[in-house]
């Protein structure tokens, strides 16, 4: 026999009847007093199954169908079934669709209604509350009758200042308390938003004094670099320029050194510097005296002619057989001058006398060395050259003065042949 | 939220003030609950002076809550006070103007009050005969003067603000210090927010002059000599882009005032002293000038004995600007491991700072 107590998970409760379910309400007498729940046969209970569980159940007679009945029922359906059938028929239908189309169920009605087999539902939940409670049902106060002749007053009736002040008093010095410490809390939150923006304003401010210093710092320092710069620029140019001239001067004393040597040498050779007097001499002086003796050449020249002529005509009168000479060889000399200056032997054989008012300027001789050598020799000079040279040729002033054409003519033929003989003597020299 | 047009002032029975209903502004909450506010704005603009005294009263009471303040913006507080503030009794200017001081707490109050053009009266107020009034109106002009956009703002539609506000200095120093200190505090938002063309007006104006005479002849309390100093400061550090304040520093003999004021008793004043010598050193006649008066000993003695944050950082980097200067590096060379020690601090703009300081005062060519 098992002495040991079981404890049950849920304790099993008897059945409760139907006549004793929980009230709706909950009854306000407490649970000692509520009538115990009878507990009911089990058995007499329609939800119990009897009988055999190991085996397939088998209902009862009475649950099996009858017969008789299924085949009432088979009979009431067909007959429901031949009745749609008649009334289907009777009924006209409508025919069938045209060929190509299908019938469709349209909704004639003015407004239309969405058709659905569906029945719309919705959940709602509700729930009581768990402690409803059964209102109380009010006091009933009977109407009042009769007339009153006074008026009791008992505590409490009257109105007490100070009990019903009490909390208008709560109410007011709580909501002054509650200002003033709004009040007390504003002011604290604003000295501390005045502290930080203090505090802020001061830290800004050291800052934008520590930019300013490096800015200035920055800025002293490309001053000073930019002022280095030029200072070295400056010297540089300096320098340069320094340069440029040593080497300017340098080379203008070299290049100069020389030039002025070169420029008086070239000057010199091409006939700057001159002595006048020696020009004088050269280009005056000689011609005039070359032309004059070769102008007395000429003369002696003629005058030898004229004797030999004279003397052949002579000869040939006194001996008459005495060959003629050569005339090429007389002629030579003749011929000779007259190629070489056909001009003047034929002055000098048509005319020995030009009128001393038409001679062109004359080569003059200067009276000291130092002069300028313009003019031909005065004729007193000539004539006292002539003298002095002891021909005695008084007329060989006359005509010196009467043949300065002849005399520049000569010059002239003179200069060309020895320019030709100077011109061929300079060819033969560059071809050896 | 906008601010709405005042409405109509409201026709209220004329009733004897001491047994008007609104005599206890405690009531008003119950009487009118959410309607207190646009109810006493509205009795504001009344022509009873009674009722628009108590209305004004009743509103200082109120508009310490912020959620009031934006209450009393949208229902037109701040053109509704115009006429009050503008009025005859002394009491009754001196509540408007609160009212501007409590709206002028709030960012969107002092929007509202830029916008409505009552600087002009404010600027006006600042030479009322009432102190209270006086006070009340700096208060409102220091609150709407906290930014660079309002600043700039007021400025450009009244510059004439700079000439009363030294007009105050000199009238406040015979009357009253804790107004003077709130001149020149006042001042002082001005010259730090309005740039270089209010530094040139104040120059312009000799408030150089007028504010080292005023630091040396140690008038007020410590309020107004930091004051001061903090406004000399603000011009000081346009010495590099204004060339008239290295000439009037020099002319007015700041440096020596400044270097007297090192030796000031109190944190502050020194700290601002030392704030004004810092943005002056960066000129270099200025710095050789500071150097010559004997500034290097008093920022050693404050390096080696302060420990006020502000007061240390000023003087590592005044000692950095002036460090610049070799005989001063010679002379910082002794607290070099002082300073070296303060690069640790665990305030960073003071750890900045000294290590600023060490690399300039280390420098050699």
């Amino acid at each position: 026999m098992m002495n040991a107590q079981y404890a049950y998970a849920s304790e099993p409760r008897p059945a409760v009847a139907a006549t004793q379910r929980k009230a709706k309400y909950r009854s306000d007498e407490p649970a000692g007093n509520l009538p115990p729940n009878r507990p009911v046969n089990i058995m007499y209970d329609r939800r119990i199954y009897r009988g055999n569980t190991y085996a397939s159940p088998i209902l009862p007679a009475y649950t099996q169908p009858d017969a008789l009945d299924q085949q009432r029922q088979m009979q009431f359906k067909r007959k429901l079934k031949a009745a749609r059938r008649a009334e289907l028929q009777r009924r006209p239908r409508t025919p069938d669709a045209v060929e190509g189309r299908i019938h469709m169920e349209v909704q004639t009605e003015l407004y239309l209604e969405e058709l659905s087999d569906t029945v719309p539902e919705a959940a709602v939940g509700t729930q009581t509350d768990a402690f409803l409670d059964r209102a109380p049902s009010p006091l009933y106060v009977p109407a009042k009758l009769g007339v009153d002749v006074a008026t009791q007053i008992v505590d409490g009736d009257l109105f007490d200042f100070d009990v019903e002040v009490e909390p208008l008093l709560e109410v007011l010095v709580g909501k002054t308390l509650d200002q003033a410490r709004a009040e007390v809390l504003e002011e604290a939150e604003l000295a501390g938003l005045r502290r930080r923006q203090r505090d802020f304003a001061a830290r800004r401010q050291a800052e934008l004094v520590e930019v300013q210093r490096l800015e200035q710092a920055e800025r002293r320092r490309v001053e000073e670099k930019e002022r280095r710069k030029a200072e070295a620029a400056r010297v540089l140019a300096e320098k340069q320029e320094s340069a440029a001239k040593v080497a300017a001067a340098s080379f203008a004393a070299a290049y100069l050194a020389n030039l002025v040597p070169a420029a008086l040498a070239s000057l010199q050779d091409d006939g700057f510097f001159y002595n006048a007097r020696e020009r004088e001499i050269q280009q005056m002086f000689l011609p005039w005296l070359t032309s004059q003796v070769d102008a007395r050449v000429q003369r002696l020249d003629v005058a030898r002619q004229l004797l030999d002529g004279l003397l052949e005509a002579a000869v040939k009168q006194i001996t008459p057989a005495a060959p003629a000479p050569a005339p090429q060889a007389q002629a030579a000399p003749a011929s000779a001058a007259a190629d070489t200056d056909p001009a003047a032997a034929a002055t000098s054989n048509n005319s020995m006398a030009v009128d001393s008012t038409n001679q062109p300027d004359q080569p003059t001789l200067p009276d000291n060395g130092g002069g300028s050598g313009s003019g031909a020799p005065s004729t007193d000079e000539v004539s006292a050259k002539a003298t002095d040279d002891g021909d005695g040729d008084a007329t060989a002033a006359p005509e010196s003065e009467a043949q300065p054409a002849d005399a520049l003519n000569d010059q002239q033929g003179d200069r060309q042949q020895s320019e030709g003989e100077t011109a061929a003597a300079d060819a033969s020299a560059e071809e050896t | 939220m906008p601010v709405t047009a005042p409405t109509a002032p409201l026709t209220t029975a004329t009733a004897s003030p001491a047994g008007h209903a609104y005599n206890d502004p405690t009531r008003q909450n119950w009487a009118f609950g959410h309607r207190a506010i646009p109810k006493l704005i509205g009795e504001v603009q009344s022509s009873d002076e009674a009722l628009q005294l108590q209305a004004l009263h009743s509103l200082t009471c109120r508009l310490h809550e912020p959620v009031d303040v934006q209450e009393a913006l949208v229902a037109g507080a701040v053109p509704a006070i115009s006429l009050s503030l503008s009025h005859a009794k002394p009491l009754v200017r001196a509540r408007a103007v609160e009212i501007v001081v409590l709206l002028t707490e709030h960012e969107q109050g002092r929007a509202a009050v830029l916008g409505h053009s009552h600087v002009e009266t404010l600027i006006k107020l600042i030479a009322d005969p009432e102190e209270a009034v006086r006070g009340l109106a700096l208060q409102a002009l220091w609150n709407v003067s906290q930014r660079t956009e309002q600043v700039q703002q007021i400025y450009t539609t009244l510059p004439h603000i700079i000439d009363h506000l030294l007009r105050a200095v000199t009238a406040e120093k015979s009357r009253s210090y804790q107004l003077l200190a709130r001149v020149l505090e006042t001042l002082h938002h001005f010259l730090q927010h309005g740039g270089a063309p209010v530094v040139a007006h104040t120059l312009k104006l000799g408030a150089l002059t007028t504010l080292t005479k005023l630091l040396k002849s140690h008038v007020g309390g410590q309020a107004v000599r930091a004051a001061a100093a903090e406004d000399l400061a603000a011009i000081c550090i346009h010495v590099t882009t204004l060339p008239d304040v290295a000439k009037q520093a020099h002319d007015a003999g700041l440096v020596p005032v400044l270097v007297e004021t090192m030796d000031d008793p109190f944190g502050a004043v020194r700290a601002a002293a030392v704030q004004a010598a810092m943005a002056l050193s960066i000129h270099v006649v200025s710095k050789q000038q500071l150097v010559a008066e004997g500034v290097a000993e008093k920022l050693v003695r404050m390096v080696g004995e302060d420990q006020d944050e502000e007061l240390l950082m000023n003087a590592l980097t005044a000692i950095a600007s002036i460090s610049e200067d070799y005989t001063a590096r010679y002379a910082f060379q002794d607290v070099i491991g002082l300073i070296e020690q303060l690069k640790a601090h665990p305030n960073r703009a003071v750890a900045k700072a000294a290590a600023s300081a060490v690399q300039v005062v280390q420098w050699r060519p």
